[in-house]
């Protein structure tokens, strides 16, 4: 008699989970009409950004591209027009392709960047229908024109103490000539724009 | 022990080196590296930059620097004590208080010594927080060379090439103390033939090459050792190449030919390999006059037409640019299978027949008392070897020049001009005399012309005890002799006994590889008994005289072959009725050639060179051919097998091998001569390793070192390098027997990424180019219109929000075309 009521108390149990989840709202999400929240941190599709003044913060130094482990990005770099730069300093990168295909988006090409230029943003809808449609060229990752972000590398890290910030990328939208900033760009005779032109950095303009 | 060693200890390893040997080489030959900056072993030590201090017992001052203290008997070292890591330290420190550290930017970061060391031996951490030393970036000193000040460490190689090894005015040191830079005087600029050297000397990026800047990184380059094609002294390179393209060319040591050093002229002839005129394809004139492309079979199958029914009327000039390997295989085509006697090289005027032995050798210069310039200048045509000749200046060689032109202005300490031969037939009888006259009285010590104060003299009989006196005399004469009347030098100089090598005559041949072909008979006289073997082989092979080069230029025969050389530059040329030419450039001969087809550049095969005096070397492939390019010795064998040869040799591994077993003058050879030291230069370590020891525990003091063949990742395709990456401006290589990837994009109507096209073009969303920024290539996400027919009316984003991108899909109507289009291929695709 004890083992029937034991294991009659035992199907209760059991059935109990399975009429607790049948009363519960489903978790599947209908993507693409529904979209799941992404954490800040996740890493899709590369961004390249921009200093507030417009200028490209690459400098086309190929760090990215050597530690890369996937061998996806190729890059060819050029001397700047004085007159007309690109990005600070004496060279910046002429072309910039990422291999959608190749990348396994591993980050490390954002933590490689000298100058905080490439970040890995939380767009991971990734498909095409050639191979061609995701090799991303240059034109394709920069941000555009007008818009100044700082992407992910917000979430990443926290402020550094007050004695070492000298000695940390500066996290900003200007190319202050600090020494960790000047040696990413080659500070050399630059002059340092210590006014921004048109402050248009906008909070959450990442993706 | 002999008494010409001492004993040291160097970190606890007892050994024994010679009298006089610097700490620095001494260590390095046990392997222990010590940080070098200055010091560079073919120049003189001079203490300029104090990372080399190291600790040594029992002295009154304990830090002492490797580079400029010799060994001393019982000497106690240490190179890692703590006081010796301390200082080391401390001069990094120093060092870099300056320093911009912008190595993301700077051309040398990933080869830089500055960065090497300071990870070494570095602090790892800096107490400057004050503002650095500011220069404007790049400066350009000269026509090739950028100078960046900031990041010079004042190390002084550089001013020290100028001064030293180039022995010319060049860069100096400007100002002193801490304001010191690096500079020209006032005004002028660096434009010597040897400034490419300091660019590779200088440790840190402060010089560096206009060719060069932001090409390339060293961690993505492949090195490949590789032979000059500039000229016929054989100096030693290494090839760097960056995806399947050559970014530079260094000098890679060989003390026996170059010292480690490159003029420019060698450094920078890399520029014509990818440059826009290359020809690329086969062409064939047509009606109107003009060259149209065509494939190669149709080339081919053209020239073979073409031959007309009596064979000596058939020539075929070979350049000399090409390589043994070329020159045997259009060997066998001319005389082996169209039977022609005409199968020269372009510069075999200058042969001196295959009878003369010549003693004479590059490094002769190093240990000769007198150099003899006869006739034309070295200087003028063998860049190279001026700084050979410097070298023996700075040894105790006196330069003596005559003939027609003035030679090396500024260092003879004879120079005499006149007729070349006619001064030569007077010198020569003076010499012959017997004499009493108490010799060599002229060793006195006074200015040497190259030092301040000294002057050329013109004093004949000076000049003639000056010989005399000599016990080594290397004779050097350039170009063609027998048209400056020098033809007998060799037999003269000895009769005068002049000729123990290396000392004797040099002769300084024009193009690169005449001595190689010369070897292999494309001369005019062929030397019949020499040749038993080939003659044996090659069934019915025409063993005539046939005509010289000149005259095959002036149209003596009816058809020209001429491969990798321009018939028509040179004086009274004719085209004869049928012109074929293999070029690697359009030149005059390219104008009218009833068909041209495109020849391979040095670095894109395996072949081996011989210099002007005697050493065989090998040169590596680097990168693939470009275009539908060919070797010689390839288009050679194709043309032989359409006239029903078989049995051909496939490689060039295999064609050296027959050039080993057929040809008297290279009997045995083969690609595994090149694996030891010794005559065959192979790998030598690079310059830029000089301050990485060599790790060779055992003898003491160092033998050669046994460098085992250096085999850098082949061009399969199958490295990671080389895998089918999606890259723009990439070649990857065909995988045999698969379809390549191009072709396949081809029939499909796709751009494909991997072929050089330009930049893709702008698509809708309104960015227009603006100065300075590459417009980004954005479709708004409310008027995303696909961009042609889509199968099945469906379009693919990808992307979300501003930046929305509208991939181009593949037409269904080019799938349908790619099957025609297959079907064509393969009707007239065969080319065999
Ligand atoms: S995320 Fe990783 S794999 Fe992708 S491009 Fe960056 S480094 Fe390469
Ligand atoms: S010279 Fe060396 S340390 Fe200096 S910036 Fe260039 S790579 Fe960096
Ligand atoms: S430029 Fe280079 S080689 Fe010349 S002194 Fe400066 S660091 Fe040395
Ligand atoms: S002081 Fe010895 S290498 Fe510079």
């Amino acid at each position: 008699m004890d083992r029937v009521i034991d294991d009659l108390i035992a199907l209760g149990k059991g059935l109990s989970i399975t009429f607790k989840n049948y009363l519960e709202k489903p978790v599947t999400k209908q993507y693409p009409e529904e979209k799941r929240d992404i954490p800040k941190r996740a890493r899709g599709r590369h961004v390249l950004h921009r200093y507030n003044d417009g200028l490209e913060r690459c400098v086309g130094c190929l760090l990215c591209q050597g530690t890369c482990p996937a061998g996806a990005i190729y890059i060819e770099a050029e001397e700047n027009d004085k007159e007309n730069p690109v990005s600070k300093g004496e060279r910046h990168a002429k072309v910039f392709d990422v291999d959608l295909l190749r990348c396994i988006y591993c980050g490390h090409c954002e933590m490689a960047c000298p100058t905080n230029a490439i970040t890995l943003e939380n767009n991971t809808a990734l498909a095409g229908f050639t191979r061609e449609s995701l090799l991303m060229h240059k034109e394709d990752l920069l941000e555009p024109e007008g818009s100044s972000t700082l992407g992910t590398t917000e979430y990443w890290d926290p402020k550094p103490p007050e004695d070492l910030s000298h000695r940390v990328p500066a996290q900003t939208g200007e190319f202050d000539g600090s020494s960790t900033s000047a040696a990413a760009v080659g500070r050399g005779d630059l002059d340092l724009n210590k006014a921004p032109k048109k402050p248009t950095r906008k909070e959450g303009d990442n993706a | 022990m002999a008494d010409d060693l001492v004993n040291i200890t160097i970190d606890g390893h007892q050994m024994a080196v010679p009298k006089g040997t610097l700490l620095v080489e001494a260590a390095r030959q046990i392997g222990i590296e010590i940080p070098v900056y200055c010091y560079h072993p073919k120049m003189k030590p001079v203490g300029a930059c104090r990372v080399c201090l190291v600790e040594v017992e029992n002295q009154r001052r304990p830090m002492m620097p490797a580079c400029t203290t010799t060994v001393m008997p019982d000497m106690v070292v240490h190179t890692r004590s703590d006081n010796a890591v301390e200082a080391r330290g401390a001069v990094l420190e120093f060092l870099l208080i300056n320093h911009p550290l912008d190595c993301p930017v700077c051309d040398r970061a990933g080869e830089c010594d500055l960065q090497d060391f300071t990870q070494k031996y570095g602090n790892g951490n800096t107490r400057f927080i004050e503002q650095k030393r500011h220069f404007a970036k790049s400066k350009q000193v000269g026509k090739n060379v950028v100078l960046d000040r900031e990041r010079c460490i004042m190390c002084q190689r550089c001013v020290r090439f100028c001064e030293e090894i180039a022995m010319e005015e060049g860069l100096v040191i400007v100002d002193r103390g801490n304001r010191s830079e690096i500079g020209t005087f006032e005004g002028r600029s660096f434009d010597s033939k040897f400034s490419g050297n300091v660019i590779e000397l200088c440790p840190v990026g402060a010089l560096t090459a206009k060719t060069y800047r932001f090409e390339s990184r060293p961690w993505e380059q492949q090195h490949y050792a590789g032979i000059c094609n500039v000229s016929s002294l054989g100096v030693n390179i290494t090839v760097d190449v960056r995806y399947d393209e050559v970014v530079r060319l260094r000098g890679r040591m060989n003390d026996e030919i170059d010292d480690g050093w490159l003029s420019d002229k060698c450094r920078y002839s890399h520029l014509a390999i990818h440059s826009d005129d290359r020809i690329l394809s086969p062409m064939v004139r047509n009606d109107q006059g003009q060259l149209t492309k065509v494939s190669w079979a149709a080339a081919l199958e053209r020239i073979v037409q073409a031959f007309p029914e009596n064979a000596s009327q058939i020539g075929l000039a070979v350049g000399t640019r090409l390589s043994v390997e070329d020159g045997h295989m259009l060997l066998r085509l001319g005389r082996g299978l169209l039977k022609t006697p005409n199968v020269v090289h372009e510069h075999e005027a200058e042969s001196l027949g295959t009878n003369t032995t010549l003693t004479g050798r590059v490094k002769g210069c190093d240990a000769a008392d007198v150099i003899l310039c006869l006739g034309s200048d070295p200087a003028k045509s063998h860049h190279d070897f001026e700084l050979r000749i410097k070298k023996g200046l700075r040894n105790k060689a006196r330069l003596i020049c005559i003939g027609e032109q003035p030679a090396l202005v500024g260092y003879a300490d004879y120079q005499v001009i006149g007729v070349a031969s006619e001064l030569w037939s007077k010198l020569k009888k003076e010499l012959k005399k017997e004499t009493t006259e108490e010799e060599s009285g002229l060793r006195f010590p006074k200015p040497r012309p190259w030092e301040a104060g000294g002057e050329t003299s013109q004093d004949w009989d000076a000049l003639v005890k000056e010989i005399r006196g000599a016990e080594n005399v290397l004779v050097v004469v350039s170009g063609d002799i027998a048209g400056q009347g020098l033809q007998d030098v060799a037999r003269d100089v000895e009769d005068l006994g002049w000729n123990t090598a290396p000392h004797g005559v040099i002769h300084l041949r024009s193009g690169v590889n005449p001595v190689g072909h010369e070897s292999i008979g494309l001369i005019p006289e062929w030397d019949e008994d020499g040749n038993q073997a080939l003659a044996k082989a090659w069934e019915g092979m025409n063993t005539d005289s046939g005509l010289s080069y000149a005259e095959m230029c002036r149209g003596k025969t009816e058809m020209l072959l001429a491969f990798g050389c321009n018939p028509l530059a040179q004086p009274e040329s004719k085209k004869p009725k049928f012109l074929v030419q293999a070029a690697t450039h359009p030149d005059e001969t390219t104008e009218k050639a009833d068909v041209v087809l495109p020849l391979s550049m040095w670095v894109e095969y395996n072949g081996v060179y011989i210099s002007t005096d005697g050493t065989v070397q090998f040169n590596r492939q680097a990168i693939l051919p470009l275009g539908e390019a060919q070797p010689a010795w390839s288009i050679a064998r194709e043309l032989c097998l359409r006239l029903g040869a078989s049995d051909l040799p496939e490689n060039p591994r295999a064609v050296y091998s027959e050039v080993g077993s057929l040809h008297a003058a290279l009997a045995g050879a083969t690609y595994k001569d090149f694996q030891t030291p010794g005559q065959y230069h192979w790998s030598y370590p690079q310059q830029a390793d000089l301050g990485m020891p060599r790790p060779d525990l055992s003898a003491i003091p160092v033998k050669e070192p046994d460098m085992p063949m250096w085999m850098p990742a082949p061009l399969t395709g199958s490295t990671v390098e080389g895998a089918g990456r999606l890259h723009r401006g990439q070649t990857p290589p065909p995988v045999p027997g698969q379809r390549d990837p191009r072709e396949i994009a081809k029939l499909l109507g796709l751009n494909h990424p991997m072929d050089r096209t330009a930049p893709p073009a702008l698509t809708a969303g309104g960015a227009e180019k603006k100065d300075g920024y590459i417009p980004l290539r954005v479709v708004p996400s409310t008027s995303a219109e696909p961009a042609g027919p889509t199968p099945a009316g469906r379009h693919h984003e990808i992307g979300v929000g501003p930046r929305r991108r509208v991939a181009v899909p593949v037409a269904q109507t080019a799938l349908l075309e790619a099957s025609d289009a297959a079907d064509n291929t393969t009707e007239d695709g065969g080319e065999e």
